[in-house]
């Protein structure tokens, strides 16, 4: 699968539709002898042709894009197309979350040229040593968790259908034969029950506080027992709720996963 | 309960109301910011850095700058309309600077209008919403127009984007992100039934958002 290049140097294709984040690129790659940028693409679609044309080996892929976003581009070509794959991105809690944990590179915009080696060193042992298939089983693990219908949900509220984006639910609360979803600022209520509605949520994001609530890992501020030994959870919205006995190991590991990746982002650069 | 609970409660909702508070500043802090826009700016001035550009950097550094003092100081402050276009216009020349070759931008002010005293940060949302929802979301380049008229007692601000345009059924009561529906009740906080907010289809395709508010000199 992999083209050495006349040259032997490995063949790289930068998507971003950002002129100036690809310029920063090029002038990085342009320091490492062995790696050589064979196309330079605007957008998804033009990424698309690029990477069918050239067959590169290494794709620098940003996330945020019009129309075919990163994850679209390789949705669309497959994960094993490229044998190695390098996110770059501004700020998209989600997508941090998901490269995390399926253990992919990524590079936060803007990044030291410290940063760019370190990925680059890691790119280069793993073309070297051929390691591509854990490679594709990782991409398509986080392609199928990003899939566009596993960022919101879809729900209907009297007669109206609303797309609601992960991200903007705070806590899911249920009520005898409906469920409330509590957003920024405003709640619906939904004939849907909270089974279903908790089946289409990705299940790192979300988790059961007690019998009928479920909260946003991302939303949970603080968590401290009180007198009683419950123990007690603050919102970023200023929510409290309970935590019960039988949620409360779910509730720590969930809260304890997002805060080492939150460590694990800030120390990366 | 005792005095003591008594006094621990009023303590601990004390406490909470403070954390409220400063969770209603954080959001708001944020959302003028914006967190994406700031971090890919921030990308672009490394670019410029590396590229050896430094009468760029410190083009963007300045704007950003500008933009960031405007949002830590502005808080419910007004201004003069003239005062919010100029931050509008360094938000646009920062988006320039990213997207060079994707964004036409024309802005005309009457002159009877430039001194009209405003609550700030009423004409960024929507020129932010025209770039992020209208202009973004498509390869090809994009214009924005944004003008200003006073129509005797009335000051008027369109923004117009010939972008994707609204999604549809899409109306402002129903809409999921808070920029809009924020700027729409700070108006109806402020001047009741006397401003509007108007987010409508423009028939060449691409969207129209006007404001409406009484007009006031500075």
């Amino acid at each position: 699968m992999t083209r050495i290049s006349p040259a032997g140097r490995w063949r790289t294709i930068v998507v971003d539709d950002e002129p100036l984040a690809r310029q920063t690129l090029r002038l990085l790659f342009a320091r490492e002898e062995d790696f050589t940028i064979v196309a330079e693409c605007g957008h998804g679609a033009e990424g698309i042709d690029a990477i069918r044309r050239e067959s590169p080996d290494v794709l620098f892929l940003d996330v945020q894009m019009p129309e075919v976003d990163g994850f679209e581009v390789l949705r669309r070509l497959g994960p094993g197309t490229v044998p190695v794959v390098i996110f770059v991105t501004a700020f998209d809690r989600y997508a941090l979350q998901a490269f995390e944990h399926h253990a992919l590179d990524y590079l936060l915009k803007p990044f030291s040229d410290e940063r760019f080696s370190l990925v680059i060193g890691r790119t280069r042992a793993r073309l070297r040593e051929r390691r591509f298939a854990s490679m594709a089983g990782q991409l398509s693990k986080l392609l199928l968790a990003t899939a566009p219908e596993r960022r919101q949900l879809v729900v209907r509220d009297g007669g109206r259908t609303l797309v609601v984006p992960h991200a903007d639910i705070v806590w899911i609360e249920a009520e005898d034969y409906c469920t409330r979803i509590h957003l920024r600022g405003r709640t619906l209520l939904v004939r849907e029950s909270r089974r279903a509605l908790v089946d289409s949520l990705a299940p790192a994001e979300f988790v059961r506080v007690h019998r009928s609530a479920i909260a946003n890992v991302a939303c949970i501020r603080t968590m401290e027992p009180v007198a009683s030994g419950d123990q007690r959870l603050t919102l970023d919205d200023g929510t409290v709720l309970k935590v019960s006995r039988t949620h409360r190991a779910e509730v720590v590991a969930a809260v304890g996963t997002r805060l080492q990746r939150e460590r694990e982002g800030s120390r990366r650069n | 309960m005792s005095l003591y609970e008594r006094y621990r409660d009023r303590e601990m909702a004390a406490t909470r109301l403070q954390a409220e508070l400063a969770t209603a500043r954080l959001q708001a802090l944020r959302r003028h910011l914006q967190p994406h826009f700031l971090f890919n700016s921030l990308h672009s001035v490394a670019a410029l850095a590396r590229a050896g550009d430094t009468a760029g950097v410190v083009r963007l550094v300045a704007a950003l700058s500008e933009l960031l003092r405007y949002v830590l100081e502005a808080g419910d402050r007004h201004g003069t309309l003239r005062e919010e276009l100029q931050i509008v216009e360094r938000y646009l020349e920062i988006q320039r600077a990213r997207f060079s070759d994707r964004l036409d931008v024309t802005l005309t002010v009457a002159p009877d209008a430039v001194n009209a005293r405003v609550p700030l940060f009423i004409v960024r949302p929507l020129v932010e919403n025209a770039v992020r929802h209208g202009l973004a979301p498509r390869v090809r380049a994009g214009s924005l127009v944004i003008s200003a008229v006073r129509n005797g007692e009335q000051t008027r601000i369109d923004v117009e984007d010939d972008g994707v345009g609204l999604p549809a059924g899409w109306n402002l009561h129903d809409a999921t992100g808070t920029g809009l529906r924020n700027l729409a009740s700070r108006l109806a906080a402020e001047f009741g039934d006397a401003a509007a907010l108007e987010i409508s289809a423009r028939e060449t395709g691409g969207v129209r958002a006007t404001v409406t508010l009484p007009y006031s000199p500075s």
